[in-house]
């Protein structure tokens, strides 16, 4: 675990995004955070009665590496989650890990893969910052801080993913 | 055996066979209208009362989808999507148009917490629950699937697999559109097309 990482972050100096920029958030750079992880992105959305809820990040690694687990006071459970489409239906399930191959964005996203918070043991309001314990195979675990956005929120398009391509297809009915 | 008795059994084959054949005939067409009917005046509980499409206007149309209030990534995803495609459209058009999320956890779904949902992305957005046999009646007449899988492992304890489509339909339950987009821009266009294409 690289410790040295995780001081800025608590100094509150390795976020350079604020709450009331959040909407840039896209176009900012991104933020190294360990020798070898650097993420961008980092959001979760707001929560009311439903105590469960998903986060997201957009990470690259100089090296290959496994997300494999990810930790919060905040939620009961926290699970790595994926969508895939089965039989015509929209499944989620829980995951092993995600792989991160070396020096390549891999990007959590709404409808894809992401983090799952559940059974939270309170409201998440928009605004606030949130950190999360992200944990890799060998060893290494970052705390990152996720902002807390509308449940109306949705990330500017990466449109080019693999699974957008998929998505975008409607047909004519009857 | 005598002429008449063959008289009588060939006339009776014909006789069966032009029955058969009409039933064969007439019967699929008549089943398919009285399904689109059965659907059409499917009843279930809106926050402000009864809810069935055989209740829209002639004029109006209603976007439906499948999808439960536990359900934690995909139907915010598209409430949002259809959030922003919704407030493009031209004032006279949202009128039109119904935006209404049908729940197929309604066991375990809180109703008042479901209803609750869809106007955050949209105030005029329902959502829409009620008995088991009547929600399957709609999934089954748009061609949707839902499966409820126990997920054991997972502090979810559960999940429900579901269609993702969006199906655009009207007071008689005909199946106008159906639309499976993760794009509110594509939705958008979609739907300002087939609005476009009505008189
Ligand atoms: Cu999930």
């Amino acid at each position: 675990m690289n410790k040295l990482a995780i001081i800025p972050l608590l100094l509150g100096l390795g976020w350079p995004v604020l709450a009331d920029e959040q909407h840039h958030a896209e176009h900012h750079s991104s933020t190294q955070i360990s020798q070898s992880i650097e993420f961008r992105h980092a959001w979760v959305r707001a929560a009311g009665e439903q105590q469960i809820t998903a986060a997201f990040v957009q990470l690259r690694s100089a090296e290959d590496k496994q997300l494999v687990a990810v930790h919060s006071d905040l939620a009961e459970f926290n699970e790595v989650h994926t969508h895939s489409m089965v039989d015509g239906m929209m499944q989620m399930r829980e995951i092993s890990h995600i792989d991160l191959p070396a020096n390549q964005w891999v990007n959590l996203q709404p409808g894809g893969l992401h983090l799952m918070l559940i059974n939270l043991q309170r409201e998440l309001t928009p605004g606030e910052e949130i950190p999360l314990q992200l944990l890799f195979a060998d060893g290494e675990q970052l705390s990152l801080p996720f902002q807390v956005m509308e449940r109306t929120y949705l990330p500017e398009a990466e449109h080019h993913s693999e699974h957008d391509t998929e998505m975008h297809h409607g047909h004519h009915g009857h | 055996m005598t002429m008449s008795r063959l008289l009588l059994i060939t006339s009776t084959i014909l006789l069966a066979l032009l029955v058969a054949n009409t039933l064969w005939i007439f019967r699929p067409g008549q089943i398919a209208a009285a399904k689109q009917a059965s659907a059409a005046e499917v009843e279930l509980e809106s926050a402000i009362g009864s809810w069935q499409l055989a209740s829209l206007e002639p004029e109006q149309y209603a976007l439906i989808f499948f999808g439960y209030h536990r359900c934690p990534d995909i139907c915010p995803l598209t409430l949002a999507h259809l959030g922003r495609a919704y407030q493009q459209l031209p004032i006279d058009l949202q009128d039109r148009l119904q935006v209404v999320m049908v729940s197929v956890d309604p066991r375990l779904d809180d109703w008042q917490e479901l209803f609750a949902y869809p106007p955050l992305f949209h105030p005029s957005f329902k959502a829409v629950a009620g008995e088991t046999e009547q929600v399957d009646q709609l999934v089954a007449h748009f061609e949707a699937f839902y499966r409820v899988v126990d997920l054991p492992s997972s502090g979810l304890g559960y999940a429900i697999d579901h269609s993702p489509g969006l199906y655009l339909t009207n007071h008689r339950a005909e199946r106008l559109l159906t639309l499976v987009s993760d794009d509110s821009h594509y939705l958008l266009t979609e739907l300002k097309t087939f609005f476009g294409d009505q008189p």
